[in-house]
C-alpha cells in the first residue's frame, strides 16, 4: 500500500486503527493472564473460577494466575466456587474488562469464620446490666433471658466475657465466660442475677 | 490533492488514536474514587487498606482517598492496616459495593487515644496462667507480680479481664475485672492466685 492509495481510501485509517489496537498497542498482548493476590489463606479447599475455568489455591499462597489467558477486551468475573475450611474468602476487584496488560489487581482475601457469642440470663429484673467481651459491649433489657454480643468472634480467637455494669438493685455473675471460639456459635455463657 | 507529508501526518494521528484508545487511559467510567473523613488523627502512622491498595495518612488530616479506584460492580472493604503509636482508629461505613459512577466518600475513620491495661498478681507460683481481655491475651509466668496486656485500649472503650487458663494446680480470680478506659493507663487490676 502506498501513501497515495491510503489517501484515496480514508476508511483504511479506521481499519488500521482497529488492527493497531488489537495487535500492537501497549506492548502487543492479544491475550493476557488473569490473576492477583491472595491474603490470609490458611484452610484447604479454596477454589475460584473465571468463565467456567476453575483454579484451586493452596493454603499459604500469596498470589494466583489462571492457567488460561483471556483475550484482551473480554470481560472477567472471578468468583469463589468453594470456600476453604473454617475461613471465608472474598474477591475484591473481581470483575472487569481485560486491558492490554495482564490483570493483577484481583485480591482474594480470606479471614477466619466468625460466630456469635452469647448465652442465657436468669433472674434479671433491674435495669442497667451491661455485658462485654473486651471492647465489645451490649446493654441488656431488664426482662431479657438471653444475650448475644454485638461482634462475632473469629474461629480460634480467645473470648472473655465480664459484667461491665451491674443492674440496679441486683448483682449478676457469669459462668463459662471465657474460652476459645471453635467452628460454631457459643451459647453456653450463663448470667445469673440475684 | 493531499501531499505525501499530509498523508504521513494523517497516518501518525491514526496510530496515536489507536494507542490511546487501546490503553484505555484513565477512563473514569468503569471505576470510582474511594475515601472518606477522619477525626482525632493527631499523629502519623495510620495506614488504611481496601484489599487492593493502601494509603498512609499524615497527622491532622481530616479526609483521605485511596490511590487506586474501585471498579464499578466490585465490593470494597476499608480496614486499618497500621495504627499510630498511641491511637486506636475504627472504621464505620467501611464496606460496600461500587454500584454506579458516584465516588464513595462516606467512609468514616474515628481515632481516639489509647492506654495500657494491667495490674498486679499475687500468689502465682505455677505456670500456664493466661489472662484475656476480649481476644487479647497475656501469659504471666510463675512468680510474676505484675502484668500488662499487649493490646492497648482506646479511651471510652470497655475492658473485661478473665482467666482463660488457670495455672497448674492453682486458681486465680480477678475481683474487679471490668470497666471503661479513661485518660490514663490502668495499672490497678488485681489477679489473686491461690
Amino acid at each position: 500500500m502506498t501513501l497515495t492509495t491510503f489517501r484515496q481510501f480514508p476508511l483504511r485509517c479506521t481499519a488500521a486503527l482497529v488492527l493497531v489496537t488489537v495487535l500492537a498497542s501497549c506492548g502487543g498482548f492479544t491475550a493476557v493472564s488473569i490473576g492477583g493476590t491472595v491474603t490470609g489463606l490458611a484452610g484447604t479447599g479454596l477454589t475460584i473460577a473465571n468463565a467456567g475455568k476453575t483454579l484451586a489455591i493452596v493454603p499459604g499462597a500469596t498470589s494466583f494466575n489462571f492457567p488460561d489467558q483471556v483475550d484482551i477486551r473480554s470481560t472477567y468475573d472471578v468468583t469463589v466456587v468453594s470456600q476453604p475450611a473454617r475461613q471465608t474468602c472474598t474477591v475484591f476487584n473481581a470483575a472487569g474488562t481485560a486491558g492490554a496488560a495482564p490483570v493483577t489487581i484481583i485480591n482474594v482475601a480470606c479471614t477466619a469464620n466468625v460466630y456469635p457469642l452469647g448465652g442465657t440470663i436468669v433472674g434479671l429484673t433491674g435495669t442497667g446490666l451491661m455485658i462485654n467481651n473486651g471492647g465489645d459491649r451490649v446493654a441488656i433489657d431488664a426482662a431479657a433471658i438471653a444475650f448475644t454480643l454485638p461482634t462475632r468472634v473469629a474461629d480460634g480467637s480467645v473470648y472473655g466475657v465480664t459484667i461491665l455494669s451491674q443492674p440496679s438493685g441486683q448483682v449478676c455473675a457469669i459462668t463459662n465466660g471465657t474460652g476459645v471460639m471453635g467452628a460454631g456459635a457459643v451459647n453456653s455463657l450463663a448470667v445469673t442475677c440475684k | 490533492m493531499h501531499s505525501p507529508i499530509r498523508s504521513l501526518r494523517r497516518l501518525a494521528a491514526c496510530a496515536l488514536l489507536a494507542s490511546l484508545a487501546a490503553c484505555g487511559g484513565s477512563s473514569n467510567t468503569t471505576s470510582v474514587n474511594l475515601g472518606g473523613n477522619v477525626s482525632g488523627l493527631t499523629e502519623v502512622g495510620l495506614i488504611l487498606g481496601n484489599g487492593v491498595s493502601s494509603v498512609a495518612l499524615a497527622a491532622n488530616v481530616s479526609a483521605f482517598t485511596f490511590p487506586s479506584r474501585v471498579l464499578i460492580g466490585s465490593a470494597y472493604q476499608v480496614v486499618v492496616l497500621a495504627l499510630p503509636p498511641t491511637l486506636i482508629c475504627t472504621v464505620t461505613n467501611g464496606s460496600g459495593g461500587a454500584v454506579n459512577n458516584s465516588d464513595i466518600n462516606n467512609v468514616q475513620v474515628t481515632c481516639v487515644p489509647r492506654n495500657s491495661l494491667g495490674g498486679t498478681i499475687s500468689g502465682l507460683t505455677a505456670p500456664n496462667l493466661r489472662l484475656a481481655n476480649g481476644s487479647d491475651t497475656v501469659s504471666p509466668t510463675a512468680g510474676t507480680q505484675s502484668f500488662t496486656f499487649p493490646g492497648k485500649i482506646g479511651q471510652g472503650f470497655s475492658y473485661g479481664v478473665t482467666v482463660v487458663d488457670q495455672p497448674t494446680g492453682q486458681t486465680c480470680t480477678v475481683p474487679n475485672p471490668s470497666g471503661i478506659m479513661g485518660t490514663t493507663n490502668i495499672t490497678s487490676l488485681q489477679v489473686i492466685c491461690k
